[in-house]
C-alpha cells in the first residue's frame, strides 16, 4: 500500500500536507502524533470516508484514491468499536461476509466467523449483543468483525484508547499476536507513544500535518530526527546550548550561559559552525546520580515518589528551565536525607546525549 | 464530496415536496385573505382589505377573540403552575404511585381532545358544575399539563444534579437553591411550554366544545361558522392567527433553544 | 438513577405541597373523570334521563347495530392509512434532512419549518383543505383556469379520501419529530463501518439505518394514530356523508341523540384502544432498547 502526495485541505485550513508512504507486505506501521497532527484524516482517506485534496492512494498497486469505502480490499477497527447495537456478536461478524459482491457459500461464512470469533478468544459469546459486553470484548468483536473480511490492509483507529490502562496492556499482547498470526498488514493511529513503540514495526510520527521521522521504534528513541521527536518519544530535557567544536568524533558542547561543559559521542550534526546555538537533549533515564564526566550540577528543586524510580526535578547552574531526572530508588538509597534545596550532581554518558541544531535561534 | 444516488435524488426530491405539502394551506389561506372575491377560486380577482375590515368590525368574533384570550391566558397560567409542581415531584421524588401519576398526566398528549372533553363533561355534569368558560379552562390547564411535565422534566433532568448538591453544600436551603438554582436552569423551559400551551388553547377545539356554555371562543365560532359554509373573512382571521403565530414560534425558539454553554 | 441524596430525603414538608397539588390535581380531573365516563357507559337510558346501573347493552349496542360498528372500523381504517402516509412522507423527510442535507444551520432551519404548522392554528389548517379540495374551491378552479379540467370534479371533497389527505397533512410533523431523533441518533461511525465492511449505501439504509430508527417510526406512528382516530375537525369539515367517524358519532350521542352512555361507551372504547395502543408501543420500545443496551 503506497500515498503519493497525498495532502487533504478543508477550506483554507490543512489537515494533511503532502504525504509519501509506503507500507510493506505484513507489516505494522503505526501513524503517532498528538491529535489534530493528521494521523486520523490519513486513516480515513486509506479507508475511503474522506477523499485527498492531491495525490494517489494505491492498494496493491491499484489506484483506490476515490474508491467508495465497500470497493476497497481493506477493513478499519474503529476507535469506539461501532459495533451494529441491533445485531449479536455473530450477526455483526457476518454482516460483512454476506454483501453482494462477496460470494462466500453459507458454509465458508460460518466457518470465517468462527475462525474469526475463535481467533479473538470470544467463541463463547457469539450470541451476546454487544451492549452486553465490557470493553475489552467489544474491541476484540470490532477486531474480528475486519478481519473475517480478510481486508489487505486492517486500519486501527486509536483501537486500545477506550480501554483502562490494565486492559490496554493485555490487549497490547494480543494484537500483536494477532498480527503475527494473520500476516496481514496494519496501520494503526494513535497517540501513545509506548503503544506505538511496543506494537509497530515502524512508527510514523506525525506532527501539525506533517510527517517528522519514520523508523523503526528503537531508530527513533536512539537517533531522533529532531528535538520534537525526542522529546515526543521517551521524553527528553531540550536545553538550550552552544556548539564549540567537534574533534574524533566528540562534539564539545556548552551548557546554558557556559557553566557546564559536556563531550558528545556520536554522528556529526551537518550545518554547525563554532559558536552556533543548539538543542541539547538529555533523555531523564539517563541521568546517573553522582559525579563523572560530563558532570551537571544543581539545586533539588522537587522530589516524586515514583515506585521503582524516583524522579527528581532541579535547577542546574547557568541554566533557566528546570531539568528532570528519574533513578532507579536504589541508587537513592544511599541519599536519603535529598530535598529540596539539596546540592546534587548528575553525569551522562557521552553516547546518550542528543544534539540538534537550534532552528529557532537561527 | 460524492454525489448523491439515483435513490438519494428521488428521496430529497420527495422530501422537498413533502415540505411544499406543509405550507400549501397556509400560502392558499393568506393569498386568498386578501383576494377580491366571496368565493375561493382561481385566477385571482383583486387586491383588497375589505375582509381584514369585516372581521375587525364584526362584534361576534371580537367577543369570540376575546374568550380565546381569556381562557388562554388562565389555562396557560394553571397548567404551567401545576405542571411545574409536577415535574419537580417527579424529578427528585419517589412516592408511590409514582408511574400511575406519570402515566395519567401524560396520557392527554395522545389521547384525541375529545375523549378527555367528554369525560369531564360527564364529571362536571355529576358535581353539578355548569358548562361556562371556567369550565373550559379547567379542562385546557388539565389537558395541556403533559406538555408542561414533559418539557420541563427533560430539561431538568438534562441539569447536572451536582449543582443541587453545590447550592445545600454552600448553605442554601431547598427552596433557596429552587429559586436562586433550579429556577433559573428551567425558566427557558417553563417559557417555551407556556408560549406553545397559549398556542394550543388559543386554538383548542374538542374539549372547549363540550365544556363550553353559551359563550364561544374563536375557534368555535370559526368551527360552526364553517360548517354553515366558506367566507373569505375566515381566511383573514386565519391569516392574522398565523402571523401572531409565527411571532410566537420566533420568541418560543429563542427559549427552548437549548445553549450550548452548559 | 439520579443521586437521591440525604438532602432531598430530608426537606419532608415542602416536599408535601410539591405533591399535593399536582396529585390532587390528577386524581380529581383526570382519573376521577375517566373513571365517571367508564361508569356511565355502563347506564341505560330511559328517554330523557340516565339511570344508573350496570349492564354492557351499549357496548353490545356498539359492537352488534351495524350503524356502530361500522363507523369504527371505517375509523379504524382512515387512521390506519393516514398514518401509513403520514410515516411514508415523514420518514423520508426526516431521512433527508439528517442524512443530506450537510450543514447544522440548514438542517436547524429546515427542521425548524416542519414544525412550524405545528403552532399554526389546526382548526384552519383543515379548513383550508376544504377550500382548496371544493367543488369550486382553489384546486378545482386552478386546473380549471389551466385548461386541465372542463368541469370541477366533486371527488376531490367530502369523502374518505379528501379526510386521508387532510389529516395525513396534519400528522406529518408528528413522525417526523421522533423519526428525526432517532435518526440523529444514529452514530456516523455506524454508517461509516456499513460501508466499510463492502456494503452500499442502499444496503446500508436497510440493515442499520431502517432497524435502528424502528423506535422513532413506531412512537410517530402511535400518536399518529391514537390522534387521528378521535380527530374532530376532519371529519367534520372534509368528511362526507360515508366518510362519517367516531367523532362525528360521539357528537351526536352527546347532542342531537342525546345518549350520553352509549356516547360514553364509544369514549372508552376509545380510551382503551388508545391505551392498548401506548402500551403496546412501550413495549416494543422497551424491548428494542434492552435489545440496543
Amino acid at each position: 500500500m503506497a500515498l503519493e502526495g497525498v495532502s487533504k485541505s478543508y477550506g483554507a485550513v490543512q489537515a494533511l500536507g503532502q504525504t509519501d508512504l509506503v507500507l510493506n507486505e505484513g507489516e505494522f506501521v503505526t501513524l503517532l502524533g498528538p491529535s489534530g497532527c493528521g494521523k486520523t484524516t490519513t486513516l480515513r482517506m486509506v479507508g475511503g470516508f474522506e477523499f485527498p485534496s492531491t495525490g494517489r492512494i494505491l492498494i496493491d498497486g491499484r489506484d483506490t484514491t476515490y474508491a467508495a469505502p465497500f470497493d476497497r480490499p481493506v477493513n478499519t477497527v474503529f476507535q469506539d468499536y461501532a459495533l451494529f447495537p441491533h445485531m449479536t456478536v455473530a450477526q455483526n461478524i457476518r454482516y460483512g461476509l454476506t454483501v453482494r459482491g462477496a460470494n462466500l457459500s453459507p458454509a465458508e461464512v460460518s466457518s470465517r466467523v468462527e475462525h474469526a470469533l475463535a481467533l479473538v478468544g470470544l467463541s463463547k459469546f457469539a450470541d451476546r449483543r454487544p451492549a452486553m459486553m465490557s470493553g475489552g470484548q467489544r474491541q476484540r468483536v470490532a477486531m474480528a468483525r475486519a478481519i473475517a473480511r480478510r481486508p489487505r490492509v486492517l486500519l486501527l483507529d486509536e483501537p486500545l484508547s477506550a480501554l483502562d490502562v490494565k486492559l490496554r496492556e493485555g490487549m497490547q499482547v494480543e494484537l500483536k499476536r494477532i498480527h503475527r498470526e494473520l500476516g496481514i498488514t496494519f496501520l494503526m493511529v494513535t497517540h501513545d507513544q509506548g503503544e506505538a513503540m511496543a506494537l509497530s514495526d515502524r512508527v510514523v510520527v506525525m506532527q501539525a500535518g506533517q510527517i517528522c521521522q519514520t523508523g523503526k521504534p528503537e531508530e527513533l528513541y536512539d537517533s531522533p530526527a529532531n528535538p520534537y521527536v525526542a522529546d515526543f518519544i521517551g521524553g527528553a530535557n531540550l536545553v538550550k546550548g552552544v556548539w564549540k567544536g567537534r574533534d574524533r568524533g566528540r562534539d564539545r558542547l556548552a551548557l546554558g550561559q557556559g557553566q557546564a561543559e559536556v563531550q558528545r559521542e556520536g554522528h556529526a550534526v551537518a550545518g554547525l559552525s563554532e559558536g552556533a546555538a543548539v538543542l541539547i537533549g538529555l533523555r531523564p533515564d539517563n541521568l546517573l546520580l553522582g559525579d563523572g564526566p560530563n558532570a551537571i550540577s544543581g539545586r533539588v528543586l522537587e522530589v516524586l515518589f515514583r515506585g521503582d524510580r524516583i524522579r527528581i526535578e532541579f535547577t542546574p547552574r547557568g541554566i533557566a528551565a528546570p531539568i528532570f531526572a528519574e533513578v532507579p530508588r536504589a541508587a537513592l538509597r544511599d541519599l536519603q536525607n535529598l530535598g529540596p534545596g539539596s546540592p546534587v550532581t548528575f553525569h551522562i554518558d557521552a553516547a546518550d546525549i542528543l544534539l540538534f541544531a537550534d532552528e529557532v535561534a537561527k | 464530496m460524492r454525489k448523491l444516488l439515483w435513490w438519494q435524488k428521488g428521496l430529497s426530491g420527495l422530501a422537498l415536496a413533502v415540505l411544499g405539502f406543509l405550507y400549501l394551506p397556509i400560502v392558499v389561506l393568506i393569498i386568498f385573505s386578501f383576494n377580491d372575491s366571496p368565493v375561493i377560486s382561481f385566477p385571482l380577482s383583486g387586491f383588497t382589505l375589505d375582509w381584514y375590515r369585516a372581521f375587525l368590525s364584526n362584534p361576534e368574533i371580537l367577543t369570540a377573540l376575546w374568550n380565546s384570550l381569556y381562557v388562554a391566558f388562565f389555562a396557560t397560567l394553571l397548567s404551567i403552575t401545576i405542571g411545574t409542581m409536577a415535574a419537580l415531584a417527579l424529578y427528585r421524588h419517589d412516592f408511590p404511585g409514582k408511574r400511575l401519576f406519570t402515566n395519567v398526566i401524560l396520557l392527554p398528549l395522545s389521547l384525541p381532545g375529545l375523549v378527555t372533553g367528554i369525560a369531564m363533561l360527564n364529571f362536571y355534569k355529576q358535581i353539578g358544575l355548569p358548562q361556562s368558560l371556567t369550565a373550559v379552562i379547567i379542562g385546557h390547564a388539565t389537558a395541556l399539563m403533559g406538555i408542561v411535565v414533559s418539557q420541563v422534566l427533560a430539561r431538568l433532568v438534562k441539569m447536572n444534579p451536582r449543582f443541587l448538591e453545590a447550592s445545600a453544600d454552600l448553605g442554601a436551603r431547598p427552596l433557596e437553591t429552587f429559586f436562586r438554582v433550579t429556577l433559573p436552569e428551567i425558566r427557558s423551559a417553563i417559557m417555551g411550554a407556556a408560549l406553545l400551551c397559549f398556542t394550543l388553547s388559543f386554538d383548542e377545539i374538542p374539549v372547549t366544545y363540550f365544556l363550553t356554555g353559551r359563550d364561544v371562543t374563536l375557534p368555535i365560532f370559526i368551527y360552526s361558522t364553517l360548517r354553515r359554509g366558506i367566507t373569505p373573512e375566515i381566511n383573514a382571521i386565519g391569516t392574522a392567527i398565523v402571523a401572531v403565530s409565527v411571532l410566537l414560534i420566533i420568541l418560543s425558539v429563542g427559549l427552548l433553544r437549548d445553549r450550548p454553554k452548559k | 438513577m439520579r443521586g437521591k441524596s440525604v438532602l432531598a430525603r430530608r426537606s419532608a414538608l415542602p416536599v408535601l405541597g410539591l405533591f399535593a397539588l399536582p396529585v390532587g390535581w390528577a386524581f380529581l380531573l383526570l382519573i376521577v373523570p375517566y373513571g365517571i365516563m367508564v361508569a356511565i357507559s355502563f347506564w341505560t337510558r330511559q328517554f330523557p334521563l340516565f339511570v344508573p346501573d350496570f349492564q354492557f347493552g351499549n357496548y353490545l349496542q356498539l359492537f352488534s347495530d351495524p350503524q356502530y360498528y361500522t363507523v369504527i372500523l371505517r375509523t379504524a381504517k382512515i387512521a390506519a392509512l393516514v398514518t401509513l402516509a403520514a410515516t411514508c412522507l415523514g420518514y423520508p423527510l426526516a431521512y433527508y434532512l439528517v442524512f443530506v442535507i450537510k450543514t447544522e444551520r440548514l438542517r436547524a432551519l429546515l427542521y425548524m419549518l416542519v414544525i412550524v404548522p405545528l403552532w399554526v392554528s389546526y382548526l384552519l389548517r383543515t379548513y383550508t383543505w376544504k377550500t382548496i379540495l371544493g367543488t369550486d374551491g382553489a384546486l378545482n378552479s386552478a386546473l380549471k383556469w389551466l385548461g386541465v379540467i372542463d368541469q370541477p370534479i366533486s371527488l376531490f371533497l367530502y369523502n374518505q379520501w379528501s379526510m386521508v389527505i387532510t389529516l395525513t397533512y396534519i400528522f406529518i410533523p408528528f413522525v417526523v419529530m421522533p423519526v428525526f431523533a432517532a435518526l440523529e441518533n444514529i452514530p456516523r461511525n455506524l454508517i461509516e463501518a456499513s460501508e466499510d465492511l463492502g456494503v452500499r449505501p442502499f444496503g446500508t439504509f436497510l440493515r442499520v439505518i431502517l432497524p435502528l430508527s424502528a423506535g422513532g417510526v413506531i412512537s410517530g406512528a402511535t400518536v399518529t394514530f391514537c390522534l387521528a382516530f378521535g380527530d374532530f375537525v376532519a371529519p367534520v369539515l372534509v368528511g362526507g356523508p360515508d366518510g362519517t367517524m367516531v367523532a362525528n358519532l360521539l357528537q351526536s350521542q352527546f347532542g342531537a341523540a342525546l345518549n350520553w352512555p352509549l356516547g360514553s361507551a364509544l369514549a372508552t372504547v376509545v380510551l382503551l384502544i388508545v391505551m392498548a395502543l401506548l402500551w403496546l408501543s412501550a413495549r416494543l420500545d422497551r424491548a428494542g432498547r434492552v435489545a440496543l443496551g
